[in-house]
């Protein structure tokens, strides 16, 4: 038996019996034509093996559990995929949500008042409840310079996905996986409630958010 | 009907967890033989993500093990094309588009060489990849499952690069 077969037989035992065997670990055995070799296998395994049983204790633990958050957000709210991609974006950029809100607010010109504004509009944008379509590309072209993606890649993503015009149902629900958030909130709420007087009027802030 | 409403949703919520959790380590290990280890979690959520919301959202291509294994190839070809440092944000249409790369190619290289083989001889080597061995496999001599799968994998290096293009079978 080769070794590629022998390695091969061998990462599919240790999967099988539970190990969650470390492709790496394998490859790392060999080299050049048979490393490529054994690659392909495992991959084609991997595509193959059966997907792991549910275990409601291990997933509250996993990094899976948030993964499945935003991606209930994005089903259950009005911002399509924002609120799986955001957040990746914004980690990969390294950056607080608070620091992209503060050069979101520079980059628009928004004086300090206007910062809080800014904070729960783009806050709705990461949780799915600020419709994408209202959104200008002023906002999208500002944010996609920080976090490091394009402008019509940010369009694009609002518009897949998401949508349901119940997003507090679906999208409760979908949160309820994990803990609630309390922090959830309407984007009709969340326009009612802009800046730190309910009764002024929209401003530029206002419009760019949510009238494009 | 509330309550209805209620209980389907959080079908729902199960549902989603169910595939996340169930699919992410052997996306995630696919995912870390293809990019550096610093963005295999990013991109791995990304293929989660992606594939996930095509489900729901009911635009995913066939059976969802499929598309989550096209999902897979595509972004790590997709990462490659970036390159470093830039996370996956183009619809999937551009990423039909996108270039193959190393991980599309190796998916390519089996797909030919398995579909270059007979009915029977495809059937033998599927259940050798998902780990069976030769005395497992039903109507066929330990002698001819050898053989058969001797001939695939030479075929499959022959794709990726070594040695003779051979058919398989």
């Amino acid at each position: 038996m080769s070794d590629v077969e022998r390695l091969l037989q061998a990462f599919i035992r240790e999967d099988r019996e539970g190990g969650e065997a470390d492709p790496l670990a394998y490859l790392a055995q060999v080299e050049g034509d048979d490393r490529a070799e054994l690659e392909a296998l495992i991959d084609a395994y991997l595509a193959r093996a059966p997907r792991r049983p549910f275990d409601r204790e291990a997933f509250e633990g996993s990094g899976a559990r948030a993964v499945a958050e935003d991606i209930g957000r994005s089903l259950g709210g009005v911002s399509g995929e924002w609120p799986a991609l955001l957040p990746r974006l914004r980690d990969r950029a390294r950056l607080r949500r608070a620091e992209v809100v503060a050069r979101l607010a520079d980059e628009l010109g928004a004086t300090e008042s206007q910062q809080a504004k800014i904070a729960r509009y783009y806050h709705g944008m990461e949780r799915g409840t600020l419709p994408a379509d209202g959104v200008s590309d002023r906002v999208l072209q500002a944010l996609a310079k920080i976090v490091g993606t394009t402008a019509e890649a940010l369009r694009e993503a609002g518009r897949r996905a998401g949508g349901a015009a119940t997003p507090d149902a679906a999208g409760t629900a979908f949160a309820r996986i994990g803990a609630p958030d309390p922090e959830q909130m309407p984007a009709e709420e969340l326009t009612r409630r802009r800046g730190a007087a309910p009764d002024e009027p929209p401003d530029e802030i206002d419009a760019a958010f949510t009238s494009a | 009907m509330c309550e209805a409403g209620a209980a389907g949703h959080e079908s729902a919520a199960l549902a989603l967890a169910m595939l996340v959790y169930g699919h992410r380590p052997n996306v995630r290990r696919r995912v870390a033989m293809k990019v550096p280890p610093q963005d295999v979690d990013d991109v791995t959520d990304e293929i989660l993500a992606k594939a996930t919301v095509s489900a729901f959202d009911g635009t995913s291509g066939g059976q969802f093990g499929s598309w989550m294994n096209t999902i897979t190839v595509r972004a790590i070809a997709d990462y490659h094309r970036r390159g470093p440092g830039r996370v996956a944000t183009e619809p999937l249409d551009r990423d039909l588009e996108a270039p193959a790369e190393d991980a599309a190619e190796t998916r390519d290289a089996l797909r030919r060489v398995l579909d270059a083989l007979s009915d029977e001889h495809r059937r033998v080597v599927e259940l050798w990849l998902q780990g069976f061995a030769a005395p497992e496999i039903d109507g066929i001599s330990d002698a001819n499952v050898h053989q058969i799968v001797s001939r695939f994998r030479r075929a499959l290096r022959g794709q990726l690069g070594d040695g003779p293009k051979g058919k398989a079978a």
